[in-house]
């Protein structure tokens, strides 16, 4: 299975997309949502 | 490698997270947004303002296990607690567009049982792959 790094793709409208962009991964980090009772 | 959140806790199968970008100075969180021709908001954003945190994502993968490692291949959904009308009836699940290679919200018949995307180790922090189905299903 061939796995891409998902990074950001800025359209026209200065959206920053999730986009597949091998070698350009966007870095993050995850914080709990279940915690603050969302 | 385990993954874990901010707080140095295990990610967990099923469990819901806001994920940020690890750098500050380029946007917010993950959140949902109408791009393009769309009539209702479909593609996954970062967040303009910085301080957003985005959506709630749902982690999770068909095994039984507890916690997310970075080989589980993992379905992501949106929790949005007052999704737009258009939405009402999506899981808010994450899909790749084939053509434009964009991740947006799988319609009802897109959604699928197992996931295609992967959490991996980054440097200091992680990365999300997308790993393309081989023609016949896993």
């Amino acid at each position: 299975l061939e796995c891409k790094d998902l990074g950001i793709s800025i359209d026209d409208d200065n959206n920053r997309r999730l986009a597949v962009k091998e070698g350009d991964p966007l870095v993050v980090q995850f914080v709990n949502a279940d915690r603050e009772g969302n | 490698r385990e993954l874990l959140d901010v707080d140095g806790n295990f990610l967990r199968n099923g469990g819901s997270y806001y994920i940020v970008p690890a750098f500050r100075g380029k946007g917010g969180g993950l959140e949902l947004a109408r791009t393009g021709s769309e009539t209702c908001p479909r593609t996954v954003v970062q967040a303009p303002a910085e301080q957003s945190r985005g959506l709630p994502a749902r982690l999770s993968t068909p095994p039984r296990i507890r916690y997310i490692g970075p080989e589980f291949y993992l379905t992501i959904e949106f929790e949005e607690q007052k999704p737009p009308s258009c939405l009402r009836d999506s899981n808010l699940q994450w899909k790749v567009e084939e053509e434009s290679q964009i991740v947006k919200i799988a319609s009802k018949e897109e959604e699928q049982l197992f996931g295609s995307f992967q959490i991996k180790p980054y440097r200091d922090d992680y990365k999300l792959v997308y790993c393309e189905p081989q023609q016949g299903g896993r």
